[in-house]
This record gives C-alpha cells, sequence and structure tokens, in this order.
C-alpha cells in the first residue's frame, strides 16, 4: 500500500496516520505531527484502490482503532481517533 | 465531472444552517477546510459528501452522509456540533471555545460498504 513517509528527528516511535485527502481534521493532524518534528507515516485512505481499502481496514482495526478519520496508530498498539492533541502528546511524550 | 466553488458550497450550507437555527463552525481556517472538502467531494462524487468520512463513491450506499448528513441533527442536539463540526449550535456558535469532540454515529456496516 502507498504510505508516504514524512521525515522528522523525534523518530522514537512509528506512528502511522489513516487518513482522508479531504478531512481538513486529518491535515491538521499531519501538521501538529510536523510541527513537532514527530517522523510519521501516512494513507489517504480515500485515494486507494477499492482492495487496498479492505486491507486498511483489517489493518486499522486489527490495531484496536475504529473506522474514522484520523486514527493515528503509534507503536502499532495504541490508536488515537480523532484530531486530539492531548492524546498524541501523551502518546508520544511531547 | 461535476464542477463547483467554494463560494456555491458555503452559501448552500448557510442556507442550510439559516434554515435551522444552526451556524456555520466560527473557526475560519475550519470552515475553509471543510468547504474545500465538500468541493472536492462533489466534484469527485457528483455530490458532496461529508469531507471527514469515507465515501464509497456509490450514491445508494452514502446517501446518508451527504451533507448535511442524516446524523446532523440528533449530533448537534447531544454534542453542539455535527461529526465534521460544520454545524454548531448557537450555544457553541457564541461560545467561541473550543469546538465539541463529536463521536461516529453512522452504523460501523455503513463504514464498511463497497
Amino acid at each position: 500500500m502507498p504510505f508516504s513517509k514524512v521525515q522528522g528527528k523525534k523518530n522514537t516511535h512509528k506512528v502511522v496516520v489513516y487518513a482522508l485527502s479531504t478531512c481538513v481534521w486529518c491535515k491538521m493532524t499531519k501538521q501538529f505531527l510536523k510541527d513537532n518534528d514527530i517522523e510519521f507515516e501516512y494513507i489517504d485512505v480515500d485515494l486507494c484502490e477499492p482492495e487496498e481499502k479492505e486491507q486498511i481496514h483489517q489493518q486499522i482495526q486489527s490495531k484496536g482503532g475504529s473506522l474514522n478519520y484520523p486514527t493515528t496508530v503509534v507503536d502499532d498498539k495504541k490508536a488515537i481517533t480523532g484530531f486530539r492533541k492531548d492524546k498524541l502528546k501523551e502518546a508520544l511524550e511531547l | 465531472m461535476t464542477k463547483t466553488t467554494i463560494e456555491a458550497v458555503q452559501a448552500r450550507a448557510q442556507a442550510d444552517a439559516n434554515t435551522f437555527g444552526y451556524h456555520l463552525t466560527p473557526d475560519p481556517e475550519l470552515l475553509q477546510g471543510l468547504l474545500e472538502g465538500l468541493k472536492t467531494n462533489e466534484e469527485r462524487y457528483g455530490y458532496p459528501s461529508c469531507p471527514c468520512r469515507l465515501a464509497s463513491g456509490k450514491l445508494e450506499y452514502d446517501r446518508d452522509i451527504i451533507c448535511p448528513c442524516d446524523y446532523r441533527d440528533p449530533d448537534v442536539v447531544e454534542f453542539g456540533a455535527c461529526y465534521c463540526r460544520l454545524y454548531v449550535s448557537k450555544e457553541v456558535y457564541e461560545r467561541k471555545g473550543e469546538l465539541p469532540t463529536v463521536p461516529e454515529r453512522r452504523p460501523l456496516e455503513k463504514q464498511l460498504s463497497p
């Protein structure tokens, strides 16, 4: 699947953002991570092929996430639904 | 492809807010982002599905998330804002503070639709 990587100086956590290209809250989440120099990967699910979307749904749910966007998964185990600065700060130790 | 403008999307949303006694979100940056998402979806699918939800591109599956979505009214009543927070109640609009967090009300089976 076509994940994009954003480089950052803080790379102690594995951070994956499942996003929609049309979603302003998803854009705010990505910007928040950039502003805090966090390295992360993201995928805009609405731009994926149908079979990829199915795989992504399974991937998100297997990590405890719901099918809401953005969903940010930290270290493959903590899923944060929505643009929640408080939860992102806690999970990323900011 | 359907072509539309931000101004047309905003005028439609504002008219609907006026009709139902709601307000559009007071945050200008958020409002602009939401309107752009609606415009993109209208041009992509032919209807303005919620920019914060994954549409299938099939009208029969997406009817409930065409803005204003089927969940807006109960969400505004319960939380003071709709899911994407384009529409807010008078109280939330006048408070001008942080917008409420609104959980997804759409059933999971609809989110998994093709």
